[in-house]
């Protein structure tokens, strides 16, 4: 079927603008991946080692254009896959301020609970989103009906969303890709697009301990995490091969289940790094 | 240009029409492109990445929550 456009709006990329003051890491991670906020996002294709159902941690490093000039309404997915069931993790605006949530959608079977699926939504507070650094390790878990947000392990000024603790993460049917800058418009396309850097992203099946996510931090310093039980998905965002990687990002963890740059050119994977 | 079939992939970033990002209304699409202007697309209107965010960001092609 042919898509019907009036009108085909043209973009002319000015070189990097998007890249400024990060650095080379001198150590395990040496680049991150840039999404533009138009329709750059990296695609990764519906496994069931990706939709646990009792616990998930999702983990990545993030630097987006700025924390605070997100447009009101307008939600910027830095991994998601909402509209597929599912989670994700987005930056919003709402009454003039910005916040960073974790949105997952859960079953609540229980009798006793509302007997039906619903969104939970945990959230870092705008004084505190609005002071986060340039680069941010995000830690968004659920387990046991309750789903929390960690910022460089920090829980100062977070809301964790509260449902029944004998609730289950649910998913559509459909196939569920993952979408890394950018939410899941349907099973085939993305929405919501993120502006900024990504880097390593990781996915796991257990809701990690302190313990855990604080290892992930590691003092800001990005490192190995193949160690830590649970892990379903790892993807480096361009480490260890640079551009030349383009435009697969390969799943470190043992499932090899790799990730597609989408609309998306070499020079996205770029030197700036937490 | 009045359908996508006239896109020439092979010029621009986008993989395919699966991966257009399309107006809430389905009418409109954007297209990126590095370097010289791909010979299908002179003529129509241009911008740059600052200036295309800030129509992306309209109600026009974002869904406000």
């Amino acid at each position: 079927m042919l898509l019907r456009a009036t009108t085909i709006m043209k973009i002319l990329r000015l070189g990097q603008s998007l890249c400024s003051s990060g650095s080379i890491g001198g150590a395990f991670s040496k680049y991150s991946c840039l999404f533009d906020g138009i329709d750059a996002h990296v695609r990764i294709e519906d496994s069931a080692l990706l939709r646990p159902e009792s616990a998930l941690t999702v983990s990545f490093w993030v630097r987006p254009s700025s924390w605070t000039q997100v447009p009101f309404g307008v939600e910027q997915f830095m991994i998601g896959c909402v509209k597929s069931g599912g989670w994700g993790v987005y930056l919003t605006k709402q009454g003039g301020n910005s916040y960073l949530r974790f949105r997952i959608r859960v079953s609540d079977i229980d009798p006793a609970c509302s007997g039906s699926a619903q969104y939970l939504t945990a959230e870092v507070g705008y004084v505190q989103t609005e002071a986060l650094p340039e680069w941010v390790n995000v830690v968004a878990r659920y387990e046991n009906g309750r789903a929390s947000l960690r910022y460089n392990t920090l829980s100062t000024g977070t809301v964790d969303g509260i449902g029944c603790p004998s609730a289950t993460i649910v998913y559509h049917p459909s196939p569920v890709p993952v979408f890394i800058g950018a939410d899941s418009a349907s099973p085939t396309s993305a929405s919501n697009f993120f502006e900024g850097n990504i880097d390593e992203v990781a996915i796991f099946n257990t809701s990690l301990t302190v313990d855990d996510y604080t290892s992930i931090y590691n003092d800001g310093s990005p490192g190995d995490i193949s160690a830590i039980v649970g892990l379903q998905g790892w993807w480096r965002m361009g480490d260890p091969n640079g551009q030349a990687s383009f435009p697969t990002l390969i799943d470190n963890s043992v499932n090899e289940n790799d990730g597609t740059m989408t609309d998306m050119i070499a020079a996205d994977i770029e030197t700036v790094v937490p | 240009m009045t359908n996508v079939a006239g896109i020439n992939f092979a010029e621009v970033v986008e993989n395919s029409q699966d991966t257009l990002r399309l107006s809430i209304d389905g009418t409109k699409t954007v297209l990126k492109f590095v370097g010289e202007t791909p010979s299908f697309l002179v003529g129509l209107q241009q911008y740059n990445h600052s200036e295309i965010l800030a129509i992306m960001q309209t109600a026009e092609w974002t869904n406000i929550e």
